[in-house]
């Protein structure tokens, strides 16, 4: 029942499906003024601005939360561009410089400065307006729960089992991580509409958000993760690639796409385990049963 | 005193950071950074500060020589504990400098009160010492890496620096974090916890923008990570801003070649020839224009100023100016004794002829403004 009640989000102090209604989005005056003409050269997406909205849980618009948008350029460079932070409209807006608008791909990193919520990667895939790249839907900030049970520091370089919220389990030591006193999760509701835009929408039977986002050194942490699946069967384990995940080369798992780290195998209490691959970072985790 | 180049800078920043984590910089950055007028000043260092996770080289233990930076104790200690030095007797840092990071301009006599070495150790770094000092002198540039601890794909781009060796090519690396994880000016303890964790202990200095004085005045012009900025030791100049390219340079090859004409290259697809005045300036004018005999020799229209030759070959002579005309447009005129053209070449193209008989000056010109190295061969017919 516990983990029917988590999936669903329910019992959670923010959680709500219909908040206000917000209206749309209108850019900030930062895209005032900025000439924002298509270089007819561009056959790709000309992107002059990115403006997104980011509201809580209720709905409600929060303010001081930064937009972060990274853009693969035609030309095959990738960078990120100087965040905005919203609004008291929940509103943020960032100017893509001249030499970047011509863009294959634009990746959103929303961070909550607090840490009290998950970061969240998107892909931006609305087409253009004017110029104008808007986030495909408000982006919602998921609060994180405190660790049920977290033990204390003590050996730093001693492996430990954390039991995080949901029946959420972290085995790691505090030495492999930056900021072991404040470990959070949240398990989602996979059919979540805010969560559609997370990842370009891959179809998972469990989501887990963990916090604060973070690298795990050495990769040496492994997580325990309850799921509805059938006890025995497959299930293919994947990580949203954000600031810190890599794969076992080192190489950057593509931001706010969603990758395999490991093939699972469903435990008799319906658990799944990430043992089999590393885990690089404290982030978005999901599972899905394996075909 | 900034330069409109800087407003420029700031005009973006602004409209991406008006009310953002980026947009508390505007205060501090508002004054000029500092130029080379203004020398080096106290440098707010305590290599005793207990807070520095860092070793510290001047506890009297012996300095290993490393890669790069000051081979001997005393000039590690010069660079540590820096706030009283004075610079080298008859090095001046070039003048110029605005405080843009832009090509073609001087870089800013910058400096950083910490910086850490790939081997954990702290010093101070300052780019006046660096442009002056011997110690030094085994580079002939600086790259400066500019990255955020906010950008996944940051560490992809400091792995893809350092496997280029660029320090064994006399370029010194510079991983220069603008902002940490948390969006905030990045301090040098920052920069060396996201170096590390990325490049483990590849050479180069790890500093973090909030020890440079004004905090971020380099991160807070370039609003796309990560980028660099590619520095040559002997001018100070900048030859290339990734930001301002939008393109990643060949930085390989600029280490193997730092003394290329690589702004004209990267702008404008030329061919990177230096440009050099020829050594028969000043012949700027008619007046004093410079006697020249059958031959060949290398020149420039590198300024604003016109070339002028005197060729007293008695009978029929040919001149030829081969230059590369993706670097500027050149051309070629022979002038009479009363100053009056005679003769002229003006083509779109690589080279310029003119024949004429008798007494006459040569006039190589830039086409409005262009400028160029050539080759100019008088020939007797």
């Amino acid at each position: 029942m516990a983990l029917a009640c988590a999936l669903a989000a329910c019992g959670h102090p923010h959680a709500h499906s219909s908040g206000p209604s917000l209206g749309p989005v209108v850019a900030g005056p930062a895209l005032d003024g900025v000439d924002r003409t298509r270089d007819p050269a561009c056959a790709a997406r000309w992107a002059a601005g990115v403006v997104g909205r980011v509201v809580d849980e209720s709905g409600a618009p929060m303010q001081g939360i930064v937009g972060q948008a990274c853009v693969l350029a035609t030309s095959g460079r990738r960078v990120c561009l100087a965040p905005g932070e919203t609004s008291a409209t929940g509103v943020f807006t960032v100017v893509v410089p001249q030499e970047q608008r011509c863009a294959a791909e634009i990746a959103l990193r929303v961070f909550d400065r607090s840490r009290a919520t998950a970061t969240v990667y998107a892909m931006a895939r609305d087409p253009d307006r004017e110029g104008v790249v808007y986030a495909t839907r408000d982006v919602v900030m998921f609060a994180l729960d405190p660790a049920a049970n977290l033990p204390a520091a003590g050996d730093a370089s001693a492996q430990r089992t954390i039991a995080l919220a949901a029946g959420i389990e972290l085995r790691v030591a505090p030495a492999a991580l930056d900021d072991y006193a404040a470990l959070a999760a949240r398990m989602l509701d996979p059919d979540e509409a805010a969560l559609a835009g997370l990842g370009g929408g891959e179809t998972l039977d469990t989501v887990v958000a963990l916090g604060p986002e973070q690298s795990v050194r050495g990769g040496a942490a492994s997580l325990r993760i309850p799921t509805r699946l059938a006890a025995g069967s497959s299930a293919e384990i994947l990580v949203l690639g954000g600031l810190y995940t890599t794969r076992a080369d080192g190489s950057t798992v593509g931001e706010g796409t969603w990758e395999r780290i490991a093939l699972a195998q469903v435990a008799d209490d319906g658990s799944v385990s990430t043992a089999g691959g590393p885990l690089s970072a404290l982030g978005w985790v999901g599972v899905r049963a394996s075909d | 005193m900034a330069s409109s180049v800087i407003c420029v800078s700031w005009l973006v920043s602004c409209l991406i950071g008006c009310g953002s984590a980026r947009a508390r910089h505007l205060e501090s950055d508002a004054g000029a950074p500092r130029s080379d007028a203004g020398r080096r000043g106290p440098v707010p260092l305590d290599p005793h500060d207990p807070s520095d996770g860092g070793a510290l080289e001047d506890g009297g233990g012996a300095i290993a020589p490393d890669a790069y930076g000051p081979s001997d104790h005393d000039a590690a200690i010069r660079l540590l504990d820096d706030a009283a030095a004075s610079p080298p007797t008859g090095c001046t840092y070039p003048s110029g400098a605005t405080g843009s990071v832009s090509m073609g301009q001087v870089m800013s006599a910058y400096q950083w009160s910490r910086a850490y070495r790939e081997d954990g150790t702290r010093i101070a770094f300052d780019l006046d010492t660096f442009h002056c000092d011997a110690a030094w002198s085994r580079y002939t540039a600086v790259l400066f890496v500019v990255g955020t601890g906010w950008c996944p794909n940051c560490p992809d781009y400091l792995r893809w620096v350092a496997s280029l060796d660029l320090a064994s090519r006399g370029t010194l690396v510079v991983f220069l974090e603008s902002q940490n994880a948390s969006y905030e000016t990045a301090s040098s303890e920052d920069a060396r916890s996201t170096v590390d964790r990325t490049v483990g202990s590849a050479p180069g200095l790890r500093i973090g923008e909030a020890t440079n004085a004004p905090p971020d005045a380099i991160g807070s012009q370039i609003s796309a990570v990560p980028s660099g900025i590619f520095v040559r030791r002997s001018d100070m100049l900048v030859l290339a801003n990734e930001f301002e390219l939008g393109t990643t340079p060949p930085w390989a090859e600029m280490a193997a070649s730092p003394d290329m004409d690589w702004i004209a290259r990267l702008r404008g697809g030329g061919s990177g020839a230096r440009c050099t005045e020829e050594t028969l300036e000043p012949n700027d004018t008619r007046a004093s224009a410079a006697p020249i005999t059958p031959g060949s020799f290398a020149g420039g229209i590198c300024g604003a100023n016109d070339d002028y030759f005197r060729v007293s070959v008695a009978g029929a002579w040919r001149v030829d100016l081969a230059y590369h005309y993706a670097d500027g447009d050149l051309d070629l005129f022979v002038l009479d004794a009363s100053g009056r053209t005679v003769v002229s070449s003006e083509s779109a193209t690589d080279h310029e002829s003119v024949s004429y008989t008798g007494a006459g000056i040569v006039r190589v010109i830039g086409y409005a403004g262009a400028r160029a190295a050539y080759t100019l061969s008088l020939v007797a017919l």
